[in-house]
């Protein structure tokens, strides 16, 4: 499938699919990873991150997932949430169109403190 | 750090609030049965956060969770509706990752599902009913929360001075996250500050009721320091307040009884005062009635006397988790100094 017709994405849906690369999650931990990996200039409200965790699965991009053993004595019926492989080459992409757009930054010495200097 | 956050947070146990259940009648029903159980898990996490935070932010937090609860309700509703009138965009471009739609389309398309929507309303009044009650309950909440806002904000406390008072927490400055806030902590700043006169701390509690006929009813109120009330300088109406024998763990349970807990639930009993009750099962001893309209920090119905237990791991104590269930995470509040005697 091509991945590019899903790019670019959406920062709080990149921040998503960013925190579910690393291991998989609930909804509220999702809302903590994200306050976490964009340093609190991202807070997802619970109908907002749910609308994208619907869009993200019915595109395949996410699916669901078993909770992880230590958390047995969590409630058991919460959904938790896996990047599928899909999913993982759509962040790829996104990284890399990402990475060539600080890179044509840094080439014009737009990065860093001495930035526009 | 990011990945223990993921997975360790799972947020409070207590029971989701019957007016989030009611929105989420909002929400298609495959949207719900996909997800309900998992918002409700994350809408419990962020309502103890912002309980965390104080009333302000629980009222700000219950605006936009029944603003969104409306507005993302419907704008499931209205894509879940039969797509006979939708070029056949695939998922992708209706997902608003992609950016590929012009934003002529973006309009008509809008157009045309409002419209689409509106025709929908029509045809289940049951569904328009709801809408206008979701409509008219977030109206109410934001009503709500501008009269809180004028009470603490412009008005004032309803306590004497009620300016020398001022409310503290502990957060992450950096990251903008709420810490707990330990009672290990709360000891060294009461022993070390020279600020206030002193401090109190307090910690939302439940409580079960039983009566001699074995109907259970449930009360809200919190568990807070005995110098409280000197702090707030407010005195009972019948009975006393917390000395700090009460606050010594193994103490004998005791309780403080809201005015109007006193009369909807004891009868306004004039022997109220040395009356043993069954509370969550122990029995528990009206020491005294506090005045009417006195509910601090807001509407409590009764107040137990705070027993820290500091025997507890201090290094458990003092971890950075949020989990309410490491134990009490006092709210604190202080008097100032400025014109205190």
């Amino acid at each position: 499938m091509d991945v590019d017709r899903f790019l670019p994405l959406k920062a709080p849906v990149h921040l998503i699919l960013l925190s579910l690369a690393e291991h998989d999650a609930h909804g509220y931990g999702l809302v903590q990873e994200v306050e976490t990996r964009s340093n609190g200039r991202v807070s997802l409200e619970t109908g907002p991150l749910y609308r994208h965790l619907k869009r993200l699965s019915d595109d395949g991009l996410v699916e669901d997932a078993d909770p992880p053993p230590e958390d047995a004595g969590a409630d058991r019926r919460r959904k938790y949430y896996r990047l599928t492989p899909l999913g993982r080459r759509v962040l790829t992409a996104e990284t890399g169109r990402l990475a060539e757009l600080v890179e044509a930054g840094r080439r014009l010495d737009l990065i860093g403190d001495g930035a526009g200097a | 750090m990011a990945g223990s956050a993921g997975r360790t947070a799972s947020g409070s146990s207590e029971e989701t609030p019957r007016v989030f259940l009611w929105l989420l009648r909002v929400y298609p029903p495959e949207f719900r049965r996909r997800f309900a159980v998992d918002m409700c898990g994350t809408f419990r996490a962020r309502l103890a956060r912002a309980r965390g935070r104080g009333m302000v932010a629980v009222a700000g937090f219950w605006v936009r969770s029944v603003t969104h609860a409306i507005l993302y309700g419907f704008a499931e509703r209205i894509a879940a509706a039969p797509l006979a009138a939708r070029p056949n965009d695939g998922a992708a471009s209706r997902d608003g990752a992609s950016g590929a739609v012009g934003w002529r389309e973006r309009i008509g398309r809008f157009g045309r599902e409002l419209r689409m929507g509106l025709r929908g309303l029509r045809r289940r009044p049951g569904l328009s009913v709801a809408a206008i009650l979701a409509l008219g309950l977030g109206i109410g909440l934001t009503a709500t929360t501008f009269s809180i806002a004028w009470g603490t904000i412009f008005r004032g406390l309803p306590f004497e001075r009620a300016s020398e008072l001022v409310h503290f927490e502990r957060e992450n400055v950096e990251e903008g996250l709420p810490l707990a806030v330990t009672p290990h902590d709360y000891r060294d700043w009461r022993e070390r500050q020279t600020t206030f006169v002193d401090l109190g701390a307090y910690v939302e509690a439940l409580a079960h009721l039983t009566d001699g006929s074995g109907s259970i009813r449930r009360m809200w109120g919190v568990f807070i320091d005995p110098q409280s009330f000197e702090l707030l300088r407010v005195r009972p109406a019948a009975g006393r307040v917390f000395d700090a024998d009460d606050a010594v763990p193994g103490a004998p349970d005791v309780i403080l009884l809201a005015h109007s807990a006193w009369q909807n639930e004891f009868g306004a009993d004039a022997d109220i005062v040395g009356r043993t009750i069954e509370l969550n099962g122990a029995p528990t001893t009206v020491i005294g009635v506090m005045p009417e309209g006195f509910g601090f920090p807001v509407a409590e119905q009764f107040w137990r006397p705070l027993r820290l237990d500091f025997g507890r791991g201090r290094r458990a104590l003092r971890s950075r988790s949020l989990d309410l269930s490491l134990g009490p995470v006092p709210l604190g509040f202080g008097r100032a100094r400025l014109r205190a005697a």
